[in-house]
């Protein structure tokens, strides 16, 4: 036994000290790491044209939800959203005011803070960039509701009888939702529901790793723009005429 | 003394036992616990992903590790529960007998009405 006293009481304090930090700084460093998809081949993004689009009866929002499954009770409290469409007026004095609709959606960030904060690894971001939610696995915690600052999450509060699309699963009640781009059919090759089926065309969605896809192409040319982009996340969905 | 403590020990074994010498002695305990019987899939159909005494007995890794495969990686193949039904057309008949038999209750159509769609004798 060649340690004394001293060297053994110095190396805990080092250790407890070592093991004090670790969590803070392994935090710092999956912020840094989580960057995914950035090198991988394919990353979903999407274009919303706002010039495009006219708010017309907020089709995509009934369109998400048939996909879905998304659960509506017609009471604020309740209701589920995947996609809203906000209407803005911006009032400046000498100009005319303007009403303008944005659809707002998950924005499937690169460094989603709902990833970061899920205690059960229930929220993930998939390889190519898709942020989801594995719903068998969620405990319906809210952490992820909170974490999120476009507000693109919510959970079921209420048990839901919705079912028109049966590819899709039903709600479950007690686990958070959220937009996840139509993840089912991306995997078949085809578009989002919301994108194929909007009557003015004002999304856009494909790979912006690709640069001749139709999206990475709109990106190049700067004319967008990201919500929040203060916050730092690398969300994946572009407005076009904000 | 002993022969009471002996006489109430066999009457104690008696009594455990019971149960299954009645039932043993009612016919043929064998023939009481038959397999239930399933309504299986025209042939025509084609074979089974894999073959049928693997799946009888392993279709549940099957379809939860598919799950995982399907929900992070989006990777969608043939053992997944939709293709299952592409098949077996009718769960009361194929899966339910089963599993009531073996008092077990598939968690994806069952279980608080579960989330995923499953063709019935209904529809
Ligand atoms: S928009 Fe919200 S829910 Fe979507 S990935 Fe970002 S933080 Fe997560
Ligand atoms: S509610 Fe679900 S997805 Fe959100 S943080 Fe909690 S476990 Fe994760």
């Amino acid at each position: 036994m060649g340690m004394d006293r001293r060297t053994f009481l110095k190396l805990g304090g080092a250790l407890a000290l070592g093991s004090l930090i670790t969590p803070g700084s392994q935090l710092l460093l999956a912020s840094q790491e989580n960057k995914t998809g950035n090198e991988s081949k394919t990353r979903w993004a999407m274009v919303v044209d706002l010039d495009k689009c006219s708010g017309c009866n907020k089709e995509c929002e009934e369109i998400c939800r048939d996909e879905n499954n998304v659960p509506h009770y017609g009471n604020e409290r309740y209701d589920a959203y995947w996609l809203r469409v906000a209407d803005v007026k911006q009032h400046l004095p000498g100009v005319e005011t303007r009403e303008r609709h944005i659809p707002l959606m998950c924005q499937h960030c690169d460094n989603p803070p709902c990833v970061h904060v899920c205690p059960t690894k229930a929220s993930f971001v998939r390889d190519d960039g898709i942020t989801l939610i594995d719903e068998h696995r969620c405990i319906g915690c809210r952490y992820c509701v909170i974490a999120c600052p476009y507000r693109a999450r919510s959970l079921i509060f209420r048990k839901s009888d919705k079912w028109t699309n049966e590819e899709v699963p039903k709600m479950m009640i007690g686990v958070v939702t959220k937009c996840s781009f139509c993840a089912h059919r991306v995997d078949k090759g085809q578009d989002p529901a919301c994108v194929e089926k909007c009557p003015y065309n004002g999304l856009i969605f494909g790979n912006m790793n690709d640069p001749n896809s139709e999206v990475a192409k709109i990106i190049a040319t700067k004319n967008t723009k990201i919500l929040r982009p203060e916050k730092h996340l690398g969300p994946k969905v572009f407005y076009k005429g904000l | 003394m002993k022969m009471r403590a002996i006489i109430a020990f066999l009457a104690f074994l008696i009594v455990l036992t019971l149960p299954f010498l009645v039932s043993a002695g009612s016919g043929n305990i064998l023939q009481s616990v038959q397999a239930p019987e399933i309504e299986l899939p025209d042939p025509e159909l084609g074979e089974c992903v894999e073959d049928v005494s693997y799946m009888r007995a392993n279709h549940m890794v099957l379809l939860k590790e598919e799950r995982e495969r399907a929900v992070r990686h989006g990777e969608r193949g043939d053992y997944s529960l939709s293709n299952c039904f592409s098949c077996h057309t009718n769960i009361t008949t194929f899966c339910k007998r089963c599993h009531d038999y073996a008092g077990v209750k598939p968690g994806c159509f069952e279980i608080e009405e579960g989330c995923h769609y499953a063709p019935t004798s209904n529809d």
